[in-house]
C-alpha cells in the first residue's frame, strides 16, 4: 500500500511521549536476529541523527523557528534513542561496523536501482563501490584482530569482496562536490533518496570518528582514520546533491518526509514483531511531524505543502540482497574516478589536484592495504582454511613424533 | 523469578552460520575467485605495523612522580594498586551475580544467595585490606597504577557478561571463573613480591591468597555442577 505523506496524518505532536523505560527497550539478539533487522536499526539511527543535525543547524540560523524545532527535535531525540538502544552490548564496535557497511551497500544499491534520475543513480553507484570496499577491509580486520567471520553479521546477504580500492578513493575535496538536483523538476522520491544517503553516511562518519580511537591495534586505528576520511567525502558528495536553495522549511519538510518514508519501508519489511511495532509507532509519529511542519510551511511561506510532497510513495525501500547488481557495477565501474562534479571512466583522467592529494596521504602507509593484504573471505575466516602438512613447522612435527613415541 | 535458563544451547533461531543460506555461501566463494585481493602480503603486515608503532610509543602509564615510597618498592605498590582495583571490581561483579541468582534462581550444586554474599563481602574486605596496606607503605590508594589499569582493561568483558540482563547465573559463573583464576594467580605473585620488598605485609597477603583459593574452588565446583546436564535442575524444584 502506497504512503501518502499528507493524507496519512499520524499521531499529533501533543500525544507523542516516551518514558525512560520505553526508550531503553530490551535489545535484539546479535546471534538470532535477521541481518535485515540490524540493518534497519542502524539506518534509522542515521536518519534520526541526520534530522537532529539539520534541526540544530536550522535553529542557529532561523530564530523564529526555534520553538517548533526544539519541540520536534526532543521527540526525535527520544525516537533515535529508542531505535539505537535496540543494538546489544555483545556486538563489538567492529561487528557493528560490519553492520554499518552492510547498510551502506544494500541501501545504496536499493536506491540506485530505483532512482529515476540517471545522474543521481550514477553517483550512488560510485559511492556504493567504495563502501563495498570498506566492507572488505573491515571484514579482513575483524578476521585478523578479533578472529571472527564478518559473515556471522552479514548472514550471506552481502558479498565480502574488494571494490574500488580504498587507497584510490581519496580525492581532492573539489572532486567530491556534485551538481545539485533541480529542486522544481526532480521527483520527491529522488530527494528522499539523497537525504537517506546523507543520513546514512553522516552517521557512519561520526560513528567511525567516535570508535576509531577505542581500538588498541595500530592498523585498526589507522584503518578507521582512513575510512572515516572517505566517509566525510561521501557526506560531501551526497549532501551536495541536495539543492542548496531549498528554503529552510522546504528542507525541514523533506527531512520529516524522509523519516516517514524510511520508517514506512521498515514497517513493510520487518520480520521481528516487537521491532515492527516500534517502526509502526515511529511512522505514526513522523507522519505527525510532517503535518506540523506542513502547517508551518503554509503559515510562513504561503505555499501549498503539496508542491513539495506532491506524490504518493508507491514502493518502500527493498531490504534484499543485491549481489548480482553490485557485481555488474563492480565489473563496469570499478575504475571510475571524479573530476569536479562529473565522473570519469578512467582514474588517469582525474585532475592533478586529486592525484597529488592521493599521493600525499598514501605516501607513508595505506592502512586499508595493511589490514587486508592477501586476504580473501573464507567461511570461518582465513584461519579455517586447512593447513597443508608441509606448512607445519618441523620443530612441531618432531615434538609430536617424540611425544607419541614416549607414550607408546 | 525466571526459570534458570542454563540451556541456551537448545534449538533456536541462530542466524550466524553459513549453512543458513548454503546457496549464498557458494556465490560468495565463487566471488572470491573473480574478485581476488587487491594488495599482497598477509597478517604479517599487521604484525609489522604493531612493531613499528611500538618502537615509537611511550608507556601506557607510570607511577606518580612525587611519592614517599622508596623506588625499590614501587613494583609492589603497582601490584597492590592492581589488587585494590580488581577487588573493588570483584565486589561489583558479585553484586551482579547476586542479581542473576535473584532473576534466574540457582541450580543443583550451584551457589546459594548466602554463598555469593559471603564472597562479595570477602572481596570487599580484601579491597579494604589492600587500601590499608598501600597507606601503610606511604602510597596513595586513589592512584590508578599501570598494573591496575591493565588488569581492568584485560577483564572488562567479565562485567559485560555479568551485567547483561540476558545472561544466566551459570553463564555468569563461567565468566567470573576467569576473574577468580586471574585473581588467585595475582595474589600469589603479590605475596611473593612482598616477601622480598616488604616482608611485614606478607602474612596478611598470604591470608587473603588463601581466601581467594577458596573462592576459586567454590566457583570451579559450581560451574562443574552446572555443566553436567543431569544436574541442571532448579533447586526450587526440590531437586
Amino acid at each position: 500500500m502506497a504512503l501518502h505523506l499528507l493524507k496519512d496524518r499520524g499521531v499529533v505532536i501533543e500525544k507523542q511521549h516516551f518514558t525512560w523505560r520505553e526508550i531503553s527497550p530490551p535489545t535484539i539478539s546479535k546471534l538470532d536476529c535477521d541481518a535485515w533487522t540490524r540493518v534497519r536499526i542502524i539506518l534509522m539511527n542515521g536518519i534520526e541523527s541526520n534530522s537532529a543535525r539539520f534541526s540544530h543547524a536550522a535553529a542557529r540560523l532561523y530564530g523564529g523557528l526555534q520553538e517548533p524545532l526544539a519541540v520536534i527535535r526532543r521527540i526525535e531525540q527520544h525516537q533515535q534513542t529508542m531505535v539505537n538502544w535496540l543494538l546489544p552490548a555483545d556486538q563489538t564496535p567492529l561487528e557493528t561496523t560490519i553492520g554499518f557497511e552492510q547498510v551502506a551497500i544494500e541501501v545504496t544499491a536499493a536506491l540506485a536501482l530505483e532512482e529515476p534520475d540517471e545522474y543521481l543513480a550514477a553517483m550512488y553507484r560510485f559511492g556504493l563501490l567504495e563502501d563495498f570496499d570498506h566492507m572488505y577491509r573491515f571484514g579482513a580486520l575483524l578476521d585478523r584482530i578479533e578472529g571472527k567471520d564478518a559473515n556471522s553479521i552479514l548472514q550471506g546477504y552481502t558479498d565480502i569482496l574488494p571494490g574500488r580500492p580504498t587507497a584510490v578513493e581519496h580525492r581532492h575535496p573539489l572532486d567530491d562536490l556534485r551538481h545539485p538536483y533541480d529542486r522544481k523538476a526532480t521527483a520527491l522520491l529522488s530527494k528522499l533518496h539523497a537525504l537517506t544517503l546523507v543520513g546514512g553516511e553522516h552517521q557512519t562518519h561520526d560513528y567511525y570518528m567516535t570508535i576509531g580511537p577505542m581500538f588498541a591495534d595500530p592498523t585498526a586505528r589507522q584503518l578507521y582514520a582512513e575510512i572515516a576520511s572517505v566517509e566525510e567525502q561521501h557526506v560531501t558528495q551526497y549532501e551536495s546533491l541536495c539543492h542548496p536553495k531549498e528554503s529552510i522549511l522546504e528542507k525541514w519538510l523533506l527531512h520529516e518526509a524522509c523519516e516517514a518514508y524510511n520508517y514506512w519501508s521498515c514497517v513493510e519489511s520487518e520480520t521481528d514483531a516487537r521491532v515492527k511495532a516500534i517502526w509502526e509507532r515511529m511512522l505514526e509519529y513522523e507522519l505527525g511531524h510532517v503535518q506540523a511542519v506542513a502547517a508551518l510551511f503554509e503559515q510562513h511561506e504561503k505555499r501549498d505543502p503539496a508542491e513539495i510532497l506532491d506524490a504518493a510513495l508507491p514502493e518502500p525501500i527493498e531490504y534484499a540482497p543485491h549481489r548480482e547488481f553490485i557485481r555488474e557495477v563492480l565489473r563496469r565501474e570499478v575504475g571510475f574516478g571524479a573530476s569536479g562534479a562529473e565522473l570519469v571512466t578512467k582514474r588517469e583522467d582525474e585532475p592533478e589536484r586529486t592525484r597529488k592529494y592521493r599521493a600525499h596521504v598514501n605516501q607513508d602507509d595505506q592502512p586499508s592495504n595493511i589490514a587486508s593484504g592477501g586476504w580473501s573471505w573464507q567461511p570461518g575466516g582465513e584461519l579455517a582454511v586447512p593447513v597443508a602438512p608441509a606448512a607445519v613447522p618441523p620443530s612441531r612435527k618432531t615434538h609430536e613424533h617424540t611425544s607419541r613415541k614416549a607414550s607408546s | 523469578m525466571k526459570v534458570q535458563n542454563t540451556n541456551s544451547a537448545q534449538p533456536g533461531d541462530n542466524h550466524t552460520g553459513i549453512e543458513l543460506h548454503p546457496e549464498y555461501a557458494v556465490e560468495m566463494l565463487n566471488g572470491t575467485k573473480e574478485f581476488g585481493p587487491t594488495s599482497g602480503g598477509g597478517p604479517e603486515l599487521l604484525a609489522r605495523n604493531r612493531v613499528r608503532v611500538a618502537a615509537m610509543s611511550a608507556p601506557m602509564g607510570t607511577m606518580p612522580a612525587a611519592s614517599t615510597v622508596p623506588t625499590a618498592q614501587l613494583p609492589l605498590l603497582d601490584k597492590l594498586g592492581a589488587r585494590l582495583q580488581f577487588e573493588r571490581m570483584g565486589t561489583r561483579l558479585y553484586e551482579a551475580l547476586i542479581s542473576k541468582l535473584e532473576a534466574y534462581g540457582t541450580f543443583s550444586g550451584g551457589p546459594s544467595r548466602e554463598d555469593l554474599v559471603e564472597i562479595r563481602d570477602e572481596e570487599h574486605g580484601h579491597m579494604q585490606l589492600v587500601h590499608g596496606l598501600i597507606v601503610r607503605l606511604g602510597g596513595d590508594p586513589t592512584v590508578v597504577t599501570p598494573c591496575a589499569n591493565l588488569q581492568a582493561v584485560a577483564s572488562r568483558g567479565i562485567g559485560d557478561v555479568l551485567m547483561d540482563p540476558r545472561t544466566t547465573l551459570l553463564e555468569c559463573l563461567d565468566a567470573i571463573l576467569v576473574a577468580e583464576l586471574t585473581d588467585h594467580e595475582s595474589w600469589e605473585v603479590l605475596a611473593k613480591l612482598a616477601a622480598t620488598l616488604a616482608p611485614e605485609l606478607e602474612a596478611e597477603l598470604r591470608q587473603a591468597e588463601q581466601t581467594e583459593t577458596e573462592h576459586l574452588d567454590k566457583v570451579r565446583g559450581w560451574t562443574a555442577a552446572g555443566s553436567l546436564p543431569a544436574k541442571r535442575k532448579k533447586r526450587a524444584d526440590g531437586d
